[in-house]
C-alpha cells in the first residue's frame, strides 16, 4: 500500500490548521485513498495505475484548501462549544471553556457584578474572621513542643473558681511526681516601678523558679538564662528583660550586664528574650525566684493560693492521664487537709486555653461560623442568579445540545463560568479581607493575644480558595445539573411557560431560599440575643456613680516608704494634695477598683465574733479592699446602715470595717450588722467592728456578679500597692491624667503613675468582648438578612413573571389587585414561614453557643425572639412588595399577550 | 458552448444536491467518508461522484454547522475510521431540503413534461 501521509502533509501544510486537527484530516483522506487505491487494484489496475487514479482523488485540491481554509476561519470565530464534539486535548477545551466563560460573563455585567459581590463579601468576611481565629486560635505557641505544657490551677466548684493559682507545697508535689511531669516551675507575678530608661514606668516581673526555662524550653536572644546561684539570696540580683521592654526601653542597644533599677532594687541584666516568648505574656521582666527568703507559711501551707506554676507533661503521658494523676493528688490533701482544702481541686489548663480568655474563644468561634453562613448564604444567592440566567438560556443550551455537544460539555462549560466568577468573587474578597482584618483588630478587646500576629497568611490564602471552592460547588454545579435535563422539545418550542426547565428551576430556587432565610434566622437570633444582652449591659447598675472618675495605679517603695506610718502619711498626703485642687470634687485611694478598674480584692474569709471555727462552723468569704475616708464619696457608693471610715480612725483607734450589704445579710441574715465584730480568722486574725454597711458594687466588670466586700481604712492596714481614684468638678476625667501625674510627682518624683483611665474606659473595657462579638454579628446578620430578602425578591419576582399569564387571566375574570398582592404576598411568605421554622430549629442548638457571652438573657428570651421574626418579616414583606406590585399591575390583555 | 453549458448546470446540480445526499445517506446509519462517496457513486449509478477534495470539505462544513457529527470509532478486527452520525438538527435541515428538493423536481417535471406534451 502507498504512503498517502507526507503528500497530504504537503497539500495542507501552509493551511496553518491547529496540530491535532491537521492529523485527523491527513489520516481520514488516506485512509480514503488506501480504499481507493484497493478498489482500483482489485479492478485489475497495476500499482502505477492505481497509485495515479487514487491521487486524482486529490485533483482540484486548491478547492479542498480553500474550503478548509475558510473552515478554519469561520471556526475561529464560532463558539467552539457549539456543537463542536469532543476531540481537543483537555487543556485546550478547558482554555476555550475559560475565555467562552468570560465573553459570556461580560455579556452580563448586572448579573456579573452582582454575583461577584456576593461571593466577595462572602469570602472576604470569611478570610478575614479565619484570619483572627488562625491568630488566636489555632497559631502555633511560641513555645517548643507546646501541647505538652499545661498550667496547674487550683478549682472550688462550689465557690464557682475555676482557675485559681496554687500552692507552693502543691506545686513542690509535682515536682516529686516524676512520672506525670518533665519539669513543673513556680512564678510569682509582680509589678515593679522602672526607674531607667525614661519616666518611671509600672512593668509586669515574674519571679520564676529554677525550672522555669527549662520547662518554657525558652533561650534567650541574648546573654543567658539563670544558673542555680541566682536564686541564692546572698548573689547579685540578676534579671532577663523581654524584646519589647527592651526596644521600648532601652531602644535595643547593648544592654547585657547593665544595672537598672525595679522599686529601687538594683537588677543586673543578663539576658534579653526573643519577640513573643514569654509567659504569662504579659511578663516584662524575670526575676529568680529566691525561695530560702519565704516564710515557713508560704512555703508549707496549703491554702497560701498565691504562686502561678508551669508544667510539661513527661513524653508519653497523656494530659488526661496527668489531670488524673493531679486531681487523685488534691483528693488525698482535701482528705488531710479537710479545713482549708475541703472542695478544692487541681486542673491542669492547656497553655494556649490559660492565654485567650475563654469568652473570645466562643465569640471568635462563634463569628466563624456566623461568617461561613453568611458565606453560604452568598453562595446561594449566587447560585439562585446562576438559575435564573440558566432558565433564560435553556433555549440555547437546548440548542447545544441538539448540535451535539454532550451534557457533561455543557455542565464543563458551565463549571468554568463559575470558576471564573469565583476567581472574580476571591480576588474582591482578598482586597475586602486586608481592610476587614485591620477593623477587626481595631475593634478587637484590648489585650486580645497575637492580635499584632492577624494578617494575610499562605493559611489564611488556602481558607479563601476553600471557600470559593465551595462556592463553585453550591454555584455552579446545581444550576449546570438542574439545566441540563432540559428536554430538546421544550426548548426547541416558543415561551417558557411549560417549559420543564423553569418549573423545576423554580422548585430548586425556592429551597435555596428557605435554606438562605434558615441560615438567616440563626444569625438574626444570635445577634438579636446579643444586642439584648448587651442592651442590658450597658444599662446594669454598677453599684457605683462611674461618670468623672479616674483611676490610677502606684506601688509605694517598701524600701523609701518603710513602715505602716510612714505609708499612711504619704497616702494621706496624696489625698489631701488632690482634694485641695480646685478641678477634683473628690479624691481617695484603694486596692481595688470597681468595675474593671484595676487593682485587686485580695480573698479572706470571715468569722463573727462568738462564731466556731471550720469544721464547727461556716465561714463567710469575702474581699478586702483597703480604702482612705474619701472612698465612698468620691464613687458616691451609698451608705446604707452606720457611718464611713474618718480621720478619726487611726492605727491607735479601735479596728473597724464596713461591709457590704450581701455579705452583712450572709454574715448576719435578718440582724443589723452594725456594731458586730468580725475577724479574717485565718490570716489578720483580728477582731474589727463593723461601723458600716454600703451597697453591693460590680468589682470585676459590668457583666459580673456583685461580690461581697469588705473595706478596711489604709491607716489600719496600710498596704504599699495603692490605686489613686479621683472625681472631676465637671467635664471629662481624662484631663485630669497629668493633673494626678504632676501632683505625685510633686510629692514623691520617684514614683509612677501606671494605667491612668476614667471609669467609664474600664467599665467599656470590661464588656469589650461582648461588644465585639454583638457588632460583629450584628453586622453579619444584617448582610444575610441582606442577601435572604434578595433570595426572597429574585425567586418571587421570577416564580409571578412566569405565571403572568396565570395572573392576566385572574385579573380577567375578576380578581382584584388586592387578590393578586395577596397571592404575591402569601408566596413569599410562605418560603419565608419554611425558611424560619427550619432556622428556629437550627437557632436553638446555635444560641446555647452564645449563652456564655450573654448577661441576664436567656438563649430563649421571648423579645429576642420576637424582634428577629418581626426583623425578618419585615425584610420579606419589604422584599415581596416590589413582585407584587408588579403582578398587580399586570394589564390582563398585555399579560396574555406577551405569550 | 452547448458542452460548457451542461458541465455547469452538471456541476451546480451536483452542488445544490451534495448536502441533500450526504445526509441522507447518514439518516439512519453512521457512515464513514469512502462509504457514503462510494454509495453516491453506485446508488447514482455512476451519475454522480465527488471526489476526496469537495467531499470531505462537504462533510467538515456539513459537521461545522452541527448537521451531522464524526467520531472515531473502532470495530473489531479493523483499523479506528471516523464515522459521521445525523444529528437532530440535521433531521430538521434533511426533512426540510428534501421537500425543497421534490417540490423542486416535481416543479420542473411539470414545466417540462407541458414542453414535451
Amino acid at each position: 500500500m502507498p504512503e498517502w501521509k507526507t503528500e497530504l502533509k504537503q497539500r495542507l501544510a501552509d493551511l496553518d490548521l491547529p496540530a491535532s486537527r491537521e492529523a485527523e484530516i491527513v489520516e481520514e483522506l488516506s485512509q480514503h485513498l488506501d480504499d481507493r487505491y484497493a478498489e482500483l487494484r482489485r479492478a485489475g489496475a497495476d500499482e502505477g495505475e492505481a497509485r495515479r487514479a487514487a491521487l486524482d482523488e486529490l485533483a482540484e485540491s486548491h478547492r479542498m484548501r480553500m474550503e478548509l481554509a475558510r473552515l478554519r476561519r469561520s471556526r475561529r470565530a464560532a463558539v467552539p462549544v457549539a456543537g463542536e464534539p469532543t476531540r481537543g486535548r483537555f487543556g485546550v477545551r478547558l482554555w476555550q471553556d475559560v475565555r467562552v466563560g468570560a465573553r459570556t460573563l461580560l455579556r452580563r455585567p448586572g448579573f456579573t457584578l452582582a454575583a461577584t459581590l456576593a461571593l466577595g463579601l462572602g469570602i472576604g468576611a470569611t478570610s478575614a474572621i479565619f484570619a483572627a481565629v488562625d491568630a488566636v486560635l489555632l497559631r502555633p505557641m511560641p513555645f517548643p513542643h507546646a501541647d505538652r505544657l499545661y498550667v496547674p490551677v487550683s478549682v472550688n466548684q462550689a465557690r464557682h473558681i475555676d482557675s485559681a493559682s496554687v500552692t507552693f507545697a502543691d506545686v513542690q508535689d509535682w515536682r516529686g511526681a516524676t512520672e506525670t511531669f518533665a519539669a513543673v516551675a513556680l512564678l510569682r507575678p509582680l509589678e515593679l516601678d522602672l526607674a531607667e530608661g525614661g519616666d518611671p514606668e509600672r512593668v509586669h516581673v515574674s519571679q520564676v523558679s529554677e525550672d522555669f526555662f527549662r520547662v518554657l524550653d525558652i533561650t534567650p536572644a541574648a546573654g543567658r538564662t539563670f544558673v542555680a546561684e541566682d536564686h541564692d539570696p546572698k548573689s547579685t540580683l540578676v534579671g532577663l528583660i523581654t524584646d519589647g521592654l527592651w526596644r521600648r526601653r532601652f531602644g535595643g542597644t547593648d544592654v547585657i550586664g547593665r544595672t537598672i533599677h525595679l522599686a529601687e532594687m538594683p537588677v543586673q541584666i543578663v539576658g534579653v528574650l526573643p519577640p513573643r516568648v514569654v509567659w504569662p505574656e504579659s511578663t516584662e521582666v524575670v526575676l529568680p525566684m529566691r525561695s530560702a527568703l519565704f516564710g515557713e507559711d508560704v512555703r508549707t501551707r496549703r491554702d497560701n493560693m498565691i504562686f502561678g506554676a508551669i508544667a510539661r507533661l513527661k513524653d508519653g503521658v497523656s494530659a488526661q492521664a496527668a489531670d488524673a494523676a493531679v486531681a487523685a493528688m488534691a483528693a488525698r490533701l482535701a482528705q488531710a487537709e479537710p479545713v482549708i482544702r475541703k472542695g478544692w481541686t487541681n486542673a491542669l489548663v492547656p497553655i494556649r486555653d490559660d492565654l485567650v480568655d475563654r469568652d473570645l474563644r466562643v465569640a471568635l468561634l462563634v463569628l466563624l461560623g456566623a461568617v461561613a453562613a453568611v458565606l453560604l448564604i452568598a453562595c446561594a444567592n449566587v447560585a439562585n442568579l446562576a438559575l435564573v440566567r440558566a432558565s433564560g438560556r435553556a433555549r440555547e443550551f437546548a440548542l447545544r445540545l441538539s448540535l451535539g455537544a454532550s451534557r457533561a460539555r455543557l455542565i464543563q462549560q458551565l463549571v468554568a463560568e463559575s470558576v471564573l466568577l469565583t476567581a472574580a468573587g476571591a480576588l474582591v474578597g482578598a482586597a475586602l479581607a486586608v481592610p476587614a482584618m485591620r477593623a477587626l483588630v481595631a475593634m478587637a478587646p484590648e489585650g486580645t493575644p497575637f492580635l499584632d500576629a492577624v494578617h494575610l497568611n499562605p493559611r489564611m490564602l488556602l481558607a479563601t480558595a476553600a471557600a470559593g471552592a465551595i462556592a463553585v460547588l453550591i454555584s455552579g454545579l446545581l444550576p449546570a445539573l438542574s439545566t441540563s435535563v432540559v428536554q430538546l422539545g421544550d426548548a426547541l418550542r416558543d415561551g417558557t411557560g411549560g417549559s420543564g426547565v423553569s418549573r423545576r428551576s423554580a422548585r430548586l430556587r425556592g429551597l435555596l431560599v428557605i435554606g438562605e432565610v434558615g441560615a438567616t434566622v440563626v444569625l438574626l437570633t444570635m445577634a438579636a440575643l446579643l444586642i439584648r444582652s448587651f442592651g442590658r449591659l450597658v444599662r446594669v447598675d454598677p453599684g457605683v456613680s462611674i461618670d468623672r472618675v479616674i483611676s490610677g495605679r502606684l506601688s509605694i517603695p517598701s524600701a523609701r516608704y518603710q513602715d505602716d506610718a510612714a505609708r499612711s502619711r504619704f497616702v494621706r498626703a496624696i489625698a489631701d494634695r488632690l482634694e485641695a485642687l480646685p478641678e477634683i470634687e473628690a479624691a481617695a485611694l484603694t486596692s481595688f477598683v470597681p468595675v474593671g478598674g484595676g487593682g485587686f480584692g485580695l480573698g479572706r474569709v470571715f468569722l463573727a465574733e462568738g462564731r466556731p471555727e471550720p469544721p464547727a462552723g461556716p465561714d463567710i468569704g469575702a474581699q478586702w479592699n483597703v480604702v482612705t475616708p474619701e472612698y465612698f464619696r468620691t464613687l458616691g457608693i451609698p451608705l446604707r446602715e452606720g457611718r464611713v471610715f474618718t480621720s478619726r480612725d487611726t492605727a491607735a483607734s479601735p479596728p473597724v470595717i464596713i461591709v457590704s450589704q450581701s455579705f452583712a445579710k450572709r454574715m448576719f441574715p435578718g440582724q443589723t450588722a452594725v456594731g458586730q465584730r468580725i475577724r479574717s480568722w485565718r490570716d489578720e486574725n483580728l477582731y474589727r467592728e463593723i461601723v458600716g454597711v454600703v451597697d453591693d458594687v460590680k468589682y470585676t466588670g459590668l457583666s459580673e456578679q456583685e461580690i461581697p466586700l469588705v473595706y478596711v481604712p489604709h491607716t489600719q492596714n496600710s498596704w504599699g500597692a495603692m490605686l489613686v481614684v479621683a472625681r472631676a468638678r465637671h467635664g471629662d476625667p481624662a484631663a485630669l491624667a497629668p493633673v494626678l501625674q504632676r501632683t505625685i510627682a510633686e510629692l514623691d518624683p520617684g514614683l509612677a503613675v501606671a494605667q491612668i483611665r476614667t471609669l467609664r474606659e474600664s467599665a467599656d473595657r470590661s464588656i469589650a468582648s461582648q461588644r465585639y462579638a454583638m457588632l460583629l454579628l450584628s453586622v453579619l446578620a444584617a448582610a444575610a438578612l441582606g442577601l435572604a430578602a434578595l433570595g426572597i425578591y429574585g425567586v418571587t419576582s421570577y416564580v409571578f413573571a412566569l405565571r403572568r399569564r396565570e395572573l392576566g387571566i385572574r385579573l380577567a375574570l375578576g380578581a382584584t389587585r388586592a387578590n393578586l398582592y395577596g397571592l404575591v404576598l402569601r408566596h413569599g411568605l410562605r418560603l419565608t414561614a419554611a425558611g424560619l421554622a427550619i432556622g428556629a430549629a437550627g437557632s436553638v442548638v446555635a444560641t446555647r453557643l452564645v449563652q456564655d457571652l450573654l448577661f441576664d438573657t436567656a438563649a430563649t428570651d421571648v423579645a429576642s425572639w420576637a424582634a428577629m421574626v418581626a426583623t425578618l418579616g419585615a425584610a420579606a414583606l419589604a422584599a415581596c412588595l416590589l413582585p407584587a406590585r408588579r403582578a398587580a399591575s399586570a394589564a390582563p390583555t398585555g399579560a396574555l399577550r406577551a405569550e | 458552448m452547448k458542452h460548457t453549458f451542461l458541465a455547469t448546470l452538471d456541476r451546480e446540480l451536483k452542488k445544490g444536491s451534495a448536502e441533500l445526499l450526504a445526509l441522507s445517506l447518514v439518516e439512519h446509519r453512521a457512515r464513514h467518508g469512502y462509504e457514503i462517496g462510494k454509495l453516491i457513486e453506485q446508488r447514482s449509478l455512476g451519475r454522480v461522484r465527488f471526489k476526496a477534495a469537495s467531499l470531505y470539505p462537504l462533510l467538515y462544513r456539513l459537521e461545522e454547522r452541527g448537521w451531522i457529527q464524526g467520531r472515531w470509532t473502532e470495530r473489531a478486527g479493523e483499523r479506528r475510521r471516523h464515522f459521521y452520525r445525523i444529528t437532530a438538527a440535521g433531521r430538521t435541515v434533511l426533512r426540510a431540503q428534501r421537500s425543497t428538493w421534490e417540490g423542486f423536481v416535481s416543479a420542473i417535471r411539470r414545466i417540462t413534461e407541458l414542453e414535451h406534451a
